[in-house]
């Protein structure tokens, strides 16, 4: 096998077969041309150095055989700045689940803080990072070649996008959004126990053991499903921050829903027991005292937060164009 | 950083991708191989890439505006290509889109 049969091999076997047989004629006249071409030039045959050279600046197989593909790159011109722009948000998103348990583990005295901060920043954040870089590629790659259906791209309308606002930029409402998500998920795994976090023994100063009352069990799945629509909320200000109305109804949902989970737990008081380990009950009783003003007043912020927020989401729901 | 000479060849051939379409569409009234479409292009000072000129022409192909055969000629064969009925309507008016932006530019450079 000649040097021109072993380069029509290379390129044949990354052609697709339907059009290989021809292409590769084809190519094979066009280099032998050449070859002759050059003969023509020096009047004498050429070496088999010679005929490499010609070969070698025609392009490697792979770029010869990708000239034909249908496709010529993995994301095109017109999806490349919302390739970027989902890169960004799966940086950002990367960063949050790295870091956000790394602080929180830090907070709660669960090991060396160093130590935590360095496996945050070098370890889980290049591996999330990586993981989701992929991920938002492949999609896009996907888009790119018809097979991830999206009208998104085609169908916007200017109304769509959100209200112009010197109080809180597009980037600023969008980052929330993210970081809400981003914490609410982590809440989720927690409470769900997907995510274990070693708390230790709930005590104070190891004097008393606090003890949770019945009622966390009751509100365990309402608590769930608010944050599971709070997730939902953030996603909905993530995609669409323009739906002005929208979100609001998630707003007015979710305040009247925290105004309800607030009222049964202000009924429910005290939220924690004391189980007395080496303090005297004059001591466990100043202390019962102290964590039951902490969680009635507490109790009352977040009720006045939920007011404000359901006359607020229900103003906006009510005036809102969209 | 790219210097001027980068940024001047990037434009140029840029500006050149598109008018080689018609310069090629417009050779192949007459029928053509590959090889010999080149040399006819580089006669009238129009260097073509082999490697971007035999998949372009598929491509045009491949879009109805090319029809093609092959034939033997000296004692090798050859895929001849010429313009289709639906290339000569194209290219009347790619060459009459062509002439309007020439006219256009002749005023503003």
């Amino acid at each position: 096998m000649n040097l021109l049969d072993r380069y029509l091999t290379a390129v044949a076997a990354l052609l697709p077969k339907a059009q290989r047989e021809d292409i590769v004629a084809e190519l094979r006249d066009l280099l032998l041309n050449r070859f002759e071409e050059k003969e023509e030039a020096l009047g004498r045959p050429l070496t088999d150095k010679e005929r490499e050279a010609v070969l070698k600046d025609f392009g490697h197989p792979l770029a010869v055989a990708g000239r034909y593909g249908p496709q010529q790159s993995l994301i095109g011109p017109t999806l490349y700045p919302f390739y970027v722009f989902a890169l960004k948000i799966a940086l950002a998103v990367a960063a949050a689940i790295s870091l956000i348990p790394a602080l929180a583990a830090v907070f709660l005295g669960d090991g060396n803080p160093a130590r935590l901060i360095a496996d945050a920043a070098f370890d889980h954040f290049p591996s999330s990072a990586l993981m989701l870089t992929g991920l938002v590629t492949l999609v896009a790659a996907g888009i790119e070649r018809g097979w991830v259906p999206l009208t998104g791209l085609t169908e916007w309308k200017v109304s769509d996008l959100p209200v112009a606002s010197t109080k809180k930029g597009l980037f600023e409402t969008r980052f929330n959004a993210v970081f809400e998500m981003v914490v609410v998920a982590l809440f989720i795994l927690w409470w769900t126990g997907l995510w274990k976090v070693d708390v230790g023994d709930l005590t104070v100063k190891g004097t008393v053991a606090l003890q949770p009352s019945a009622i966390w069990q009751t509100l365990f799945w309402p608590i769930l499903a608010w944050a599971a629509v709070q997730l939902v909320s953030a996603l909905v200000t993530l995609v669409q921050p323009g739906r002005v109305r929208l979100r609001a109804a998630f707003e007015l949902v979710l305040a009247a829903g925290g105004m309800a989970l607030t009222t049964v737990m202000w009924k429910s008081l005290p939220l924690f027991t004391l189980q007395p380990l080496t303090a005297s009950s004059a001591e466990v009783a100043r202390l019962e005292h102290v964590i039951g003003l902490g969680f009635h007043v507490t109790m009352l912020v977040a009720g006045i937060t939920f007011a404000c927020q359901i006359g607020a989401a229900a103003w906006r729901l009510y005036k809102g164009e969209r | 950083m790219p210097t001027d000479t980068d940024i001047f060849e990037s434009l140029r051939q840029e500006l050149r991708r598109g008018t080689l379409i018609l310069a090629v569409l417009a050779q192949l009234k007459v029928e053509r191989y590959g090889y010999s479409l080149r040399q006819a292009l580089a006669e009238v000072g129009l260097e073509i890439d082999e490697g971007a000129l035999y998949p372009m022409l598929r491509r045009l192909e491949g879009q109805g505006l090319l029809t093609s055969e092959w034939r033997e000629e000296e004692k090798r064969k050859k895929r001849f290509y010429r313009l289709s009925t639906e290339g000569e309507t194209v290219l009347e008016r790619l060459a009459a889109e062509w002439r309007a932006i020439n006219d256009t530019l002749q005023n503003l450079i």
